[in-house]
């Protein structure tokens, strides 16, 4: 640390004061009371004592009601300035600023109040804690450091006894141990430590950070890195751009691949729905030639099932014809037997017109009459009943039959019902079907619509993205192009006033002729001037800037080569090495330096040859900085550019969105009432078909619910056939009954059958009975030829038995007569039935019913298809040619892109730089573990040695004894000091004395030098300011003579500051006590400042 | 492979490819990738040597001759002398541009590039879509250059199918990534069956870095990727080569491997210091490019005696490695923190003290690395320092 500045304002004595310090020693000179101290005072104001401190109060101003006020600027070991300003508050607030910056020029505030002090004692390192908390100083704080390097006049006995570790924190003593820690340790330790640290200082700065400056290790490293990700990135964007047109391209390739086979496919497809559709209406034909072959087919089994219930019918009728005509041919003989009966009664009443044989006749002639009336009675009767019973069994066999054909009849309308409920089911059925069909269909379009709009939202998201993003790149393309041109311009002004290659190479030459030139003068110039009287002379040294001298004693002036003296402005002496020749050579080139080169320098307004090569470098960096940014600019036009065609084609995607939109209401209702859940997991169900899929289902069932329709149809007709078939049967089998049951009624529960057995075989006994009593009756009038009246008689019962005969024979010829006539007009139906069933081909109509099925079932099975199908596979084709188009015309625009981007060994490349990289940031991060391994090695040493802490002490006490005894002549050695740095005990030479008694017996003045011998050494090995106030008051001037070569060396490193009232003690000669405030010698490394100028102090 | 008989050649070939020549090798250490990209140069004299060895009648070569199109003067003024050095008998050389130096303005097949002023009458650019040339006896020489850096386009269709009663050999010479190749689609793709599509005796082709027979079976007249003549990376299967081609009267052709490169290549991970001290005796280091992993962790005399064999390896400011180029990664060395303070006992307390300390940070695992390489290095300054 060092300090550049001062300033004081109202501070005690102080009235104002402005200083401004040089880096080496610096004598700030002036009589007693001119405030010197104070100012010593003020720098430990500014830098230790807290504003609002009760030691404030001490600096209140001698002169008025103004607050004290300092401004210190220093620098810390890192480059960087700081200027503390404190107003120790009497008349106005205390206050404290700190202030930094890098140049010493620009000043930023980087704390105020209360962490001004923290930071200062963070910067400075001395031991001093930061005010407040329980460690906080109280009061003006101080420290083994702080008392070292600002001591006030009087403490001699503070810096010989005061110990380090009664500091409050230990940052003093760690940056003490580590800037004595090469003084004093074990050898090996040593070693081991300057190993270490030379190897930290190859990899951290001072203050602990990493190296990052040119040629540093991690700079290099560093660099590698960067430059290799720089690479990395440039050709990763390319590589991506590279990438993504071979994408591009592979995915146009496949999906070129994908149209042409989705056209294949589109072809195949209408090549199968043309034939599907072509066998479906060749179908529909055979199906409808089916049905017709099959109506044909049923009709002419209803006629053939007519005729042959006619046939029936016939045989029945016929049946009841032949049993009217054995009944007729019985009447007919009965008739007969009655008109025989009847002629023999006739004889016999003729033969028996006789008295007497005609009473006997007369007797038994009425006896057998009265049989035969009583048989002809029976007969009558059992005839009657035999035509009941005949009846009643006709009527019950056409009420059976007519019951058959109901109960058949109810069996067809049975099934025909079954028939029509199954079909009706079915069509059912098929209707929800077909109706789910079409809700998915509906629904699948809804979601297309809403796809297609989720796709233009995201379309339209991403072409505002791309257009802004392209936006982005254009303004900033914009403006970097506006920055490359003005640099551009300033480069190009810039180069016109920089010298040619040729120029530079003459300059070059020039320069190396003239410094061959120099060189061959040879050197070494004395010139001794012995002034008469006190002369001020202008003395210029080689090349060196003049410097004035005042002189009044001989003096002596030497010069490498030159020497310009210029004495009391009335002459000029110009000195030169070397012989007029290689003189002359010089002044030649040098003519040729001012006349070539100068105003090359001028023009380029440098000063040396060096530094246009330097701008030269810097303006080829800034062309290349320059063409860099215009490529820049140009990739971020082109990337704008591609941005903004994506944007175009994400817009026209977004374009198609807008129609979906208009739909997706429309499509939304034609969902109708279905739950969209419910469809959404049909839909799934169903492997998520496409819309074409989904339709084609649609149709399909469409056509098969038709075709249930057709069927049910065909049931329901099929009922109301049957129905009335039932009907018809159900009123004749009614009709039938009710003749069965009159007919029947009579007979009660008996039976028929047996009845009309029993009836018969009564009737035939009956009959052959009266055939008896008709013969004897005959026999009797052949006896009774005479009883007249008898035979008269019995020729009149015979008559009316033949009438009675006679009249049943026409009965029964007339029953017989009807019957046949019914039998005649069911014939002649018959054979008109007939006539038309044998016009009738059954077997063709079943054949031709065979061969339609047949041709049914050679077509394949197969959804059907109709003309809409083979429009919409036409469509397909269509869409699909036009899809392989568009790939088309794409991909060859892609390929031509393709043959511009970097392809494979732009991939190998970026691959190699990936590997490069990794490569090149292990090495870094080794570098790193390396560098933090030497770091911890080092710090680990150093907290080992602190923590024995005995090294200080010996540190400390080497460099102070030899210079000790160096000043004392050899007197004193062996300065022991204890690990807290208090003085323990000194060796006397040529004395037995205990080295603490020495030191209690040093006289004051030695007391003094060895007080200011340890403090300058601290300073030196801090290399941190130090403050002398008026030390060395016991001095002798012999001493005070090798003290002032002492701070003169120690200067060099540190910057010293006296404060004197005997500047000559100290400065190299009076010459430079002149009358300006500030006066520089020995190449600045001295500076003398004239505190009466400097200072405006109270005066009484 | 056996070369017919010699009065039954007609015609022979040296087929080569991808010398990549201006290829940088960045994750190396400076010194073995200069070594590398110089490689690339030398190996140009093996091949016309092998090529005047067999007295070949023609050599072709099939592309990637430089690593980018617009390569610095510093690769093809050599090579343009070399080409130049080793054309006594005035063979025709054919010289094809690929995928990485394509024939584009500016580059260095350009017309009007100096490289092209640099080579003789007898050497020729393949700078046109129909280069055409009869050899020695009547053999014909179709070639197809690279004009992009990559390409769909499969460069045999642009040689001419074979005519009917045309029997003279015919040879075809393109660059590109056949059907089994890593990213064939867009760099040149190259149909397997372009040697009979397009009637050729034998097609040379130039891309993959390894020899490669294409297809496998050699049914059909040979396809052949002669190779890298060096390698220029450890996983390429079988580079350093060059194909010689012998042609009998049949046409039919006989191709033999032979073997130009200097350098091999060769990846190694080592585990125990056995293996590293069996290592560093290998007397056929010299010409290895050697990827060396190290992973053992070992106690503090043998990890002081490892750094020193790796050293050896590697070479240092005083001492030539012994490794051709090497490609150290030694992160997995690891100290053996647990015993290394037995090895400090002769050191003063003081060192002693800090070898303790260190041992402490190695057990947190996020500064063991820097803690174990700390205490490596107070071992090993300590002891050098009291030895010496």
């Amino acid at each position: 640390m060092r300090l550049t500045r001062l300033l004081v304002d109202a501070f005690k004595a102080i009235k104002r004061a402005e200083i401004d310090f040089g880096p080496g020693l610096n004598i700030l000179y002036g009589p007693n009371d001119l405030g010197k101290s104070t100012l010593a005072t003020a720098v430990r104001a500014a830098l230790l004592v807290p504003p609002s401190s009760a030691e404030a109060q001490t600096y209140t101003s001698w002169f008025g009601s103004d607050s004290p006020h300092v401004e210190l600027t220093l620098v810390d070991p890192d480059g960087h300035f700081w200027r503390v300003k404190k107003t120790f508050g009497t008349s106005s607030p205390s206050s404290a600023e700190l202030l930094h910056s890098k140049d010493s020029i620009t000043f930023t505030q980087d704390c105020k109040a209360r962490q001004v002090e923290e930071k200062l004692r963070a910067i400075l390192g001395w031991g001093i804690p930061a005010p407040g908390g329980k460690t906080g100083p109280r009061g003006a704080p101080t420290s083994f450091l702080a008392n070292a390097l600002l001591a006030t006049q009087t403490n001699v006995d503070d810096i010989l006894q005061r110990s380090i570790s009664d500091d409050l924190d230990d940052s003093g003593k760690l940056r003490l141990t580590k800037a004595l820690s090469a003084l004093a340790q074990d050898p090996l330790f040593k070693e081991v430590l300057g190993i270490a640290q030379r190897e930290v200082d190859l990899f951290f700065t001072e203050t602990g950070r990493r190296k990052r400056g040119q040629f540093s290790r991690f700079k290099e490293a560093d660099d590698k890195v960067k430059a290799l990700t720089t690479e990395l990135g440039v050709l990763g964007r390319q590589l991506e751009d590279s990438s993504a047109i071979e994408k591009e391209v592979n995915d146009l390739r496949e999906a070129r691949s994908l149209a042409l086979a989705r056209i294949d496919e589109a072809n195949a497809h209408l090549t199968v729905v043309e034939g599907r559709c072509k066998n479906t209406a060749a179908r529909i034909e055979v199906a409808d030639g089916i049905a017709g072959a099959k109506t044909a087919l049923a009709g002419i089994d209803a006629e053939i099932n007519r005729l042959n219930m006619v046939t029936l019918e016939l045989e029945t009728l016929e049946e009841s014809v032949k049993k009217r005509e054995d009944v007729l041919a019985f009447a007919d003989t009965a008739c007969h037997k009655a008109e025989a009966a009847v002629h023999a009664a006739e004889e016999a009443h003729r033969i028996a017109t006789s008295e007497d044989s005609e009473r006997e006749r007369e007797l038994r002639r009425a006896q057998l009459s009265e049989r035969v009336s009583d048989l002809t009675a029976k007969l009558l009767a059992l005839g009657s009943r035999k035509t009941e019973i005949d009846a009643g069994i006709n009527a019950r066999n056409d009420a059976k039959q007519a019951q058959n054909a109901v109960n058949s009849a109810k069996a067809t309308l049975a099934q025909a019902l079954k028939n029509r409920e199954h079909a009706c089911e079915e069509v059912q059925a098929g209707a929800i079907e077909l109706e789910v069909a079409r809700a998915i269909v509906a629904f699948i379009r809804w979601r297309v619509s809403l796809s297609a709009i989720e796709e233009a939202t995201k379309a339209r998201d991403s072409a505002l993205s791309a257009t802004t993003e392209a936006d982005n790149k254009d303004i900033e393309a914009a403006a970097l192009e506006k920055k490359a041109g003005k640099t551009e311009l300033k480069l190009v002004k810039l180069s016109e006033s920089f010298p040619s290659a040729e120029q530079s190479n003459a300059l070059l030459q020039l320069e190396r002729d003239l410094e061959k030139a120099e060189a061959a003068l040879g050197g070494g110039i004395t010139v001794a001037v012995r002034p008469s009287a006190g002369v001020a002379i202008r003395a210029g040294i080689d090349q060196q800037p003049s410097v004035d001298v005042e002189i009044s004693k001989n003096r002596t002036f030497e010069a490498e080569r030159t020497m310009r003296l210029a004495i009391a402005d009335l002459v000029e002496v110009d000195i030169t090495a070397g012989s007029a020749e290689k003189r002359k050579a010089v002044e030649a080139l040098r003519a040729r330096w001012r006349d070539e080169v100068l105003p090359i320098f001028s023009k380029a307004k440098v000063k040396t040859r060096v530094e246009i090569e330097d701008l030269v470098t810097a303006l080829k960096r800034d062309q290349l900085a320059l063409t860099e940014q215009k490529s820049t600019v140009e990739r971020l036009r082109a990337e704008a550019r591609s941005l903004r065609e994506q944007a175009k084609i994400h817009e026209e995607r977004a374009g198609a969105g807008t129609i979906a939109l208009e739909d997706v209401g429309t499509r939304k209702s034609a969902i109708g009432a279905h739950e969209v859940q419910s469809l959404e997991e049909r839909y799934r169900k169903a492997g998520s078909p496409p819309e074409s899929k989904a339709e084609l289902r649609h149709q399909e069932l469409s056509k098969e619910h038709r075709a249930l329709q057709d069927e049910l149809a065909a049931c329901e007709q099929s009922v109301t056939m049957a129905e009335y078939q039932l009907s018809e049967a159900q009123k004749r089998a009614t009709e039938l009954a009710a003749q069965r049951d009159a007919k029947v009624s009579a007979f009660q529960s008996m039976d028929l059958d047996a009845l009309q057995s029993q009836v018969g075989e009564q009737l035939l006994s009956l009959q052959r009975e009266q055939a008896e009593t008709a013969l004897h009756m005959q026999s009797l009038a052949a006896e009774a030829s005479s009883e007249g009246e008898k035979t008269q008689s019995a020729l009149l019962e015979t008559q009316e038995a033949h009438r009675i005969a006679k009249e049943r024979r026409d009965h029964a010829f007339a029953t017989l007569g009807a019957s046949r006539v019914d039998c005649s007009v069911r014939r002649g139906a018959l054979n008109e039935i007939r006539a038309q069933v044998e016009k009738l081909d059954r077997n063709a109509a079943v054949l031709l019913v065979s061969q339609r099925e047949a041709e049914l079932a050679a077509f394949p099975i197969e959804t059907p298809a109709t003309l809409v199908d083979v429009e919409s596979a036409r469509s397909n084709v269509e869409t699909a040619n036009r899809e392989h188009n568009r790939v088309k015309e794409e991909l060859n625009m892609k390929e031509g892109a393709l043959s511009k981007v970097g392809g494979a060994a732009l991939r190998e490349e970026v691959e190699r730089i990936e590997e490069a990289r990794v490569a090149a940031e292990t090495h870094e991060r080794e570098l790193e573990v390396d560098a933090d391994a030497w770091k911890l090695l080092r710090d680990t040493l150093r907290e080992v040695e602190n923590d024995e802490g005995a090294h200080l002490g010996r540190a400390l006490a080497g460099p102070v004894t030899t210079r000790f005894e160096e000043l004392t002549g050899g007197r004193y050695r062996g300065l022991r000091l204890d690990a807290a740095l208090k003085s323990e005990a000194l060796e006397a030479t040529a004395t037995s004395t205990s080295g603490d008694q020495v030191l209690d017996a040093l006289s004051v003045g030695t007391r003094d030098q060895l007080a200011v011998l340890i403090r300058l050494t601290i300073a030196d090995q801090l290399k941190s300011t130090i403050v002398l106030d008026d030390h060395l008051v016991h001095t002798d001037p012999a001493r005070l003579l090798w003290f002032r070569g002492m701070l003169q060396r120690t200067a060099v490193n540190t910057q010293v500051i006296v404060l004197t009232c005997r500047p000559e003690d100290y400065l190299p000669h009076e010459g430079l006590l002149i009358d300006t405030q500030i006066h520089d010698a020995a190449a600045g490394t001295i500076r003398a400042i004239n505190g009466a100028l400097a200072i405006k102090c109270w005066e009484p | 492979m056996t070369a017919a008989g010699e009065d039954d050649i007609m015609l022979k070939l040296l087929h080569t490819a991808d010398w990549h020549l201006g290829r940088l090798f960045r994750s190396f250490p400076e010194e073995g990738a200069l070594k590398l990209s110089r490689a690339r140069l030398e190996v140009l004299d093996r091949i016309l040597l092998t090529a005047d060895r067999y007295a070949v009648d023609a050599v072709l070569c099939a592309g990637d001759l430089f690593d980018e199109p617009n390569p610095s003067k510093v690769w093809w003024e050599p090579a343009a002398a070399k080409l130049r050095k080793h054309s006594s008998s005035k063979r025709p050389i054919f010289l094809l541009p690929g995928n990485h130096d394509p024939l584009i303005a500016d580059s260095v097949w350009a017309e009007g590039h100096k490289f092209r002023s640099l080579l003789p009458e007898w050497i020729h650019v393949v700078d046109r879509d129909n280069f055409e040339y009869i050899l020695a006896n009547g053999a014909v020489l179709y070639a197809v250059p690279c004009m992009s850096r990559a390409g769909q386009r499969d460069p045999t269709d642009f040689i001419p199918s074979r005519a009917a009663g045309d029997d003279r050999i015919r040879i075809g010479m393109v660059h590109g990534s056949t059907f089994d190749a890593k990213d064939w689609q867009t760099n040149f793709p190259i149909n397997s069956d372009a040697v009979l599509n397009r009637g050729l005796d034998y097609l040379a082709i130039g891309d993959t870095h390894g020899f490669r027979f294409v297809p496998t079976h050699r049914e059909h007249p040979p396809t052949i990727y002669p190779g890298a003549p060096e390698a220029t990376a450890f996983d390429e299967k079988d580079p350093g080569n060059v194909a010689v081609v012998f042609f009998n009267r049949q046409r039919v052709a006989t191709v033999r491997q032979e073997r130009v490169a200097r350098w091999t290549w060769e990846e190694r991970k080592i585990t125990t210091l056995d293996d590293l001290r069996d290592l560093v005796r290998r007397p056929d280091l010299d010409d290895r490019v050697l990827r060396l992993r190290i992973n053992m962790q070992v106690a503090a005399p043998e990890y002081d005696e490892a750094e020193l064999l790796l050293d050896e390896l590697q070479g240092t400011a005083a001492r030539h490695a012994r490794v051709g180029v090497l490609d150290l990664d030694r992160q997995g060395l690891e100290l053996e923190t647990a015993t290394v303070d037995q090895y400090c006992v002769d050191l003063p307390d003081v060192l002693r003290s800090a070898v303790t300390r260190l041992k402490s940070v190695a057990e947190d695992p996020a500064q063991r690395l820097v803690a174990e390489r700390a205490l490596f290095h107070l071992y090993r300054s300590s002891k050098r320092r009291k030895a010496s």
